[in-house]
């Protein structure tokens, strides 16, 4: 295969979008890292026993999930697809149009989740929807038209039909709590989770793998055998874990998490494969988190299937949700956004006749250093404080978290500034 | 090999990938590299389908060749795909292999 220079360099113009359309949302990303340390120490109190239901704790949650996971899948999303499929999105208008639903929706859906607010809670609950299925439209069209990158795109195929699950669900929940439709929450809230933690971000974070990985460690493309392998046992895992969630079915819930735990030892055996032919020898600090959640997501799966199998895990339920969404996917996130967001500052911050800005030269080593070492001690504290039902070290653990948000603020506002301020992102 | 070829692959060893920080030259990522009719040709890729780097590589390695050669022509091919075994033994070193 091949392109011509004229009409590869001719689309590559419009598939580079105003630096504006992604950093928003990761700048946003960035103020609900922060913000979902603090509102999990507001709810410390109810932390180790929090299995649902408004409050702070929920809004934690939802900072942690649309705040940050969502906010920093869209905006690399928007950003990197249109390069990697070499098809443009189909309008910027619709992108700038999403971050107006979906940033404000965000901010009033966990507002009234944390006041307990439910008129504000629907209508953050609407506007958030109407987000996500704007980016699951505009991402879908994209995606219809790509030939080639079949692991990939199989995978964002996949997270988009959860996204559009999830959403649909997570809406019906919040206009449950107005309407009184009598659906049992618990059951409800359970599959929501799954199909967003494994489902829409999971998907996306297998997906992301299996291109940023190998650009990262200079290392050859992973095995697409195995990495349609890990789909199947994936898909199959949560589609076993929703039915099992809606059913009350502990069988289902145990074989969707086995299933998940095959597809995590295929992933990861793809990616062995791959890293270990990579030629950058250290992969840095990023790594370090990407293999810390790497660690995790198989704990959390083991654990889900050990409470599905009736195990007395005190605090269960709680820390398994723990594990799955700060351990797994919030560390593997801050990993990748850390390489990502000096990766895409130099290639916005390239001029006419001047060179791209070395990758190394954005990243601020020391704050990030500071964020790894606070976050790791914020898991271990705050996965010690559900486990051993302690309050006061979930609020410990939250400082901590809070520390290592602010630290990673500290080192995207570098990234911004060493860019050549606002004004490189504005122009 | 012509100069003007050994001069456009000197040149190219002052285009960077932003991400490894090594020249495209000892990454592996060009190809090939002849003048042909006139016209100074390269064929080169990139480390994967997916590099956002990309359109902003093919850029800079038209540009710094349009400083050489009045006529360039860059094509960019994914066959075959690119794999670390193509960097170069000095590209290994200044990466710490």
């Amino acid at each position: 295969m091949s392109l011509a220079v004229a009409s590869f360099l001719g689309g590559a113009k419009s598939r580079l979008l105003p630096a504006s359309i992604p950093f928003r949302f990761f700048a946003a990303a960035v103020a609900a890292h922060v913000l979902l340390w603090i509102a999990l120490f507001a709810g410390s109190a109810e932390v180790p026993r929090f299995v649902g239901g408004l409050g702070t704790p929920l809004a934690a949650v939802h900072l942690l999930t649309l705040g940050m996971l969502a906010m920093t899948a869209i905006g690399a999303a928007f950003q990197l697809l249109p390069v990697a499929t070499k098809q443009p999105m189909a309008s910027q208008g619709a992108m700038r149009l999403t971050s107006w639903l979906f940033i404000p929706g965000v901010a009033l859906l966990v507002v009234a989740m944390a006041t307990r607010a439910i008129y504000l809670l629907a209508a953050g609950a609407l506007l958030a929807t109407l987000g996500l299925l704007l980016f699951a439209g505009l991402v879908a069209h994209n995606l219809w038209r790509v030939k080639g990158m079949g692991l990939v795109v199989a995978h964002g195929r996949a997270a988009l039909a959860a996204l559009v699950l999830v959403a649909a669900i997570g809406f019906v929940l919040a206009a449950d709590y107005h309407h009184f439709w009598g659906i049992d929450h618990a059951r409800t809230a359970l599959a929501h989770f799954i199909l967003g933690a494994f489902g829409f971000m999971g998907m996306l974070a297998l997906g992301f793998s299996y291109v940023l990985v190998p650009m990262f460690a200079l290392s050859p493309a992973p095995s697409a055998p195995l990495g349609y392998g890990a789909l199947a046992a994936a898909s199959a895992g949560i589609l076993l874990s929703v039915a099992g969630a809606f059913a009350a079915s502990p069988m289902l819930l145990l074989s969707g998490a086995l299933a998940g735990l095959l597809a995590t030892l295929l992933h990861f055996e793809a990616l062995r494969r791959s890293l270990t032919r990579r030629m950058r020898k250290r992969l840095g600090l990023s790594f370090i988190l990407v293999r810390g959640a790497w660690v995790l997501l198989p704990a959390s799966l083991a654990l889900g299937a050990a409470l599905a199998a009736g195990a007395p895990v005190p605090n269960g339920a709680t820390l398994f949700g723990f594990l799955a969404l700060f351990g797994w996917l919030l560390t593997f996130v801050l990993g990748i956004l850390q390489r990502i967001m000096p990766f895409l500052g130099s290639m916005h911050a390239t001029r006419p006749g001047g060179k791209p800005p070395l990758v190394s030269e954005l990243t601020l080593e020391r704050p990030l250093q500071a964020h790894a070492v606070a976050h790791g001690l914020a898991l271990t504290a705050v996965g010690a404080g559900i486990v051993l039902d302690t309050p006061a070290l979930v609020a410990v653990g939250s400082l901590l978290g809070v520390a290592g948000a602010l630290a990673f603020a500290w080192f995207a506002l570098g990234v911004v500034r060493r860019m050549g301020g606002l004004g490189a992102i504005a122009s | 090999m012509s100069d003007i070829v050994d001069q456009a692959r000197d040149a190219l060893r002052q285009v960077i990938d932003p991400e490894a920080g090594l020249n495209i030259i000892d990454m592996g990522l060009v190809y090939d590299l002849r003048e042909e009719e006139g016209v100074l040709k390269v064929t080169m890729t990139f480390t994967t389908e997916a590099c956002p780097a990309g359109p902003m590589l093919v850029a800079s390695v038209e540009e710094t060749l349009c400083a050489l050669h009045p006529n360039v022509e860059v094509e960019v091919t994914f066959d075959p795909p690119w794999t670390p075994e193509m960097i170069t033994p000095e590209g290994r070193g200044l990466l710490g292999r």
